[in-house]
């Protein structure tokens, strides 16, 4: 565990060196926050939106806001460019570590850092908007909440390295990530809460991974799950979790098999 | 003559840029066919939102729902555009800046301005422009959108005018990187930017609608373009545009003479 613990300083070191990186993220977070509270805050609507009350949308929007610097990994790129630049060899084959745990402890040094400015900037918004996010928890569901923002962080990072491995074969892996973000954007969530797709096609969407990832920690704070679907919820995220470990196993050991690498 | 001349060779040495984009395009073929259908998908996305949010609502800032989904897809054909010319160029530069080679830029015996402005093209969003450009099209023949001649030709010159502010404003940004050096993560904040023009301007209210009126014009990405088009606004609107697009660009080549003169290369 030494080992990785000292990945997990280095990274949190970098992350403090390009912390101008982490504010412009924000930032890019924030512009497309006020776009979306703006937008509803402008509809002038009083009754129910999809089963939210205006003010409990704009709680869904700010601490999503405050989600998407914990559950979102950027792994994808950096795995593809060590296996297509050649330094997977010397950042990981040759090195007595698992290369899934270390890219894991490299980003959760970011991600410790990260969710530090998401708060800052979300006291921020809070204190110049006016806007209040609702905050009537028992100590159980905040407890609930922080699991499931946990179980989606661990998936969106099972789901990120995937894409990652897949250019042992492709080389260039933008697009496909690209879906994946597509998919967390429309069917996790982000854009907009699930209850507003018609029945039929929530069905579908509930088996897809995406809502793990980032629409089940907001229904656990919106309050919108009950017991049983808590913990069908969380049996899910495991269930997920535990397919795309599987399916990274399995392209990793593929893909190291026909990999080879240039230069001393 | 000496005018006619010049221009020749700068737009010689675009076409080259271009060709050479053209080239480099052929060696990742699985990747641009990839972006080819996600590209569209992106759109598509932004217009599925919408739909799902008129379920709920009859108006936007008082915008009917035909005239939202105009708006989001005047922005998606506007982000295309920005990146099909203007984004890769500026990152391309920024770059340049990071590892030295920008020196090579300033040795050139051209505009350095122009030079690093279209060094990269990518044509990644071409068939969501088709699709957009299409389905703009298909609202004006089946009756959703009442244009005239007049107002599509005003559309179009509206969003170029667009393209030339918020080129601009994109470039003065990415100049900052003669002092920041590293701008790593502002492809994110540029796509935010654009982002906040593709829902109507009107949507923000107090102190934002008057930064995103008058200080970054983000009515000129769809707001005014849709308004134009649907003969809401005239040719003041034109006009306007055209004017603000001669102050931002004006500016920005002032900022990247100021900016040249803090210049220090990074090479040895």
């Amino acid at each position: 565990m030494g080992k990785y613990w000292q990945i997990l300083k280095m990274r949190v070191q970098i992350a403090l060196i390009y912390r101008g990186n982490i504010v412009l993220m924000r930032l890019s977070g924030l512009l497309l926050l006020t776009t979306l509270l703006s937008m509803w805050m402008s509809t002038n609507h009083t009754g129910q939106l999809g089963g939210y009350s205006l003010n409990s949308l704009i709680s869904y929007y700010l601490v999503g806001f405050l989600l998407n610097s914990m559950v979102f990994w950027f792994c994808t790129m950096r795995i593809k460019t060590e296996i297509t630049e050649g330094s997977l060899g010397v950042n990981a084959l040759i090195k007595p570590i698992s290369y899934y745990g270390a890219n894991f402890f490299k980003e959760l040094g970011w991600h410790l850092f990260s969710p530090l400015m998401g708060v800052l900037t979300l006291l921020i918004v809070v204190g110049v908007s006016g806007l209040r996010p609702e905050f009537n928890f028992t100590v159980l569901s905040f407890v609930s909440f922080l699991f499931s923002v946990g179980l989606g962080s661990v998936l969106f990072y099972n789901l990120s390295a995937s894409l990652g491995v897949l250019a042992f074969w492709t080389t260039q892996v933008g697009g496909i990530s690209s879906v994946m973000w597509m998919g967390v954007f429309l069917l996790g969530g982000q854009s907009i809460p699930l209850s507003f797709f018609p029945d039929n096609l929530r069905k579908v969407i509930d088996l897809l991974p995406f809502r793990y990832v980032y629409s089940f920690p907001l229904e656990i704070y919106t309050q919108k799950v009950t017991n049983d679907e808590l913990v069908s919820g969380f049996a899910t995220q495991i269930v997920w979790i535990a397919a795309t470990y599987i399916v990274y196993q399995l392209l990793w050991k593929q893909g190291l098999k026909k990999y080879s690498a240039f230069g001393g | 003559m000496l005018l006619g001349v010049n221009m020749m060779k700068y737009l010689k040495v675009a076409g080259a840029f271009y060709r050479y984009c053209l080239i480099r395009l052929l060696e990742f073929r699985s990747e641009f066919w990839t972006w080819s259908l996600v590209s569209p998908g992106w759109g598509f996305l932004s217009l599925a939102t919408i739909l799902l949010i008129f379920n709920q609502v009859n108006d936007i800032a008082g915008w009917t729902r035909t005239e939202v989904v105009l708006t989001s897809v005047a922005g998606s054909i506007f982000m295309s555009l920005l990146w099909w010319m203007v984004f890769p160029s500026l990152y391309n530069f920024m770059e340049l800046i990071r590892t030295g080679g920008f020196d090579f830029y300033l040795l050139k015996p051209i505009n350095s301005q122009f030079l690093v402005s279209v060094s990269r093209f990518e044509f990644d969003n071409y068939l969501r422009v088709v699709i957009m450009v299409g389905l703009l099209i298909f609202l004006g023949l089946t009756g959703y959108i009442t244009a005239t001649l007049a107002s599509v030709v005003c559309f179009v010159v509206t969003i170029f005018f667009g393209l030339i502010i918020f080129y601009s404003f994109f470039f003065i940004i990415s100049t900052l990187a003669i002092w920041l050096i590293n701008m790593e993560g502002i492809e994110d904040f540029f796509d935010s930017v654009i982002t906040l023009g593709r829902y109507p301007t009107y949507i923000y209210n107090g102190v934002l609608r008057v930064v995103f009126f008058y200080i970054i014009p983000m009515a000129f990405v769809a707001t005014f373009p849709i308004k134009v088009l649907l003969g809401k606004t005239g040719l003041e609107t034109v006009v306007l545009s055209g004017l603000m697009a001669g102050g931002f660009l004006l500016a920005s080549h002032k900022f990247w003479l100021f900016a040249l003169r803090h210049y220090s290369s990074a090479s040895s």
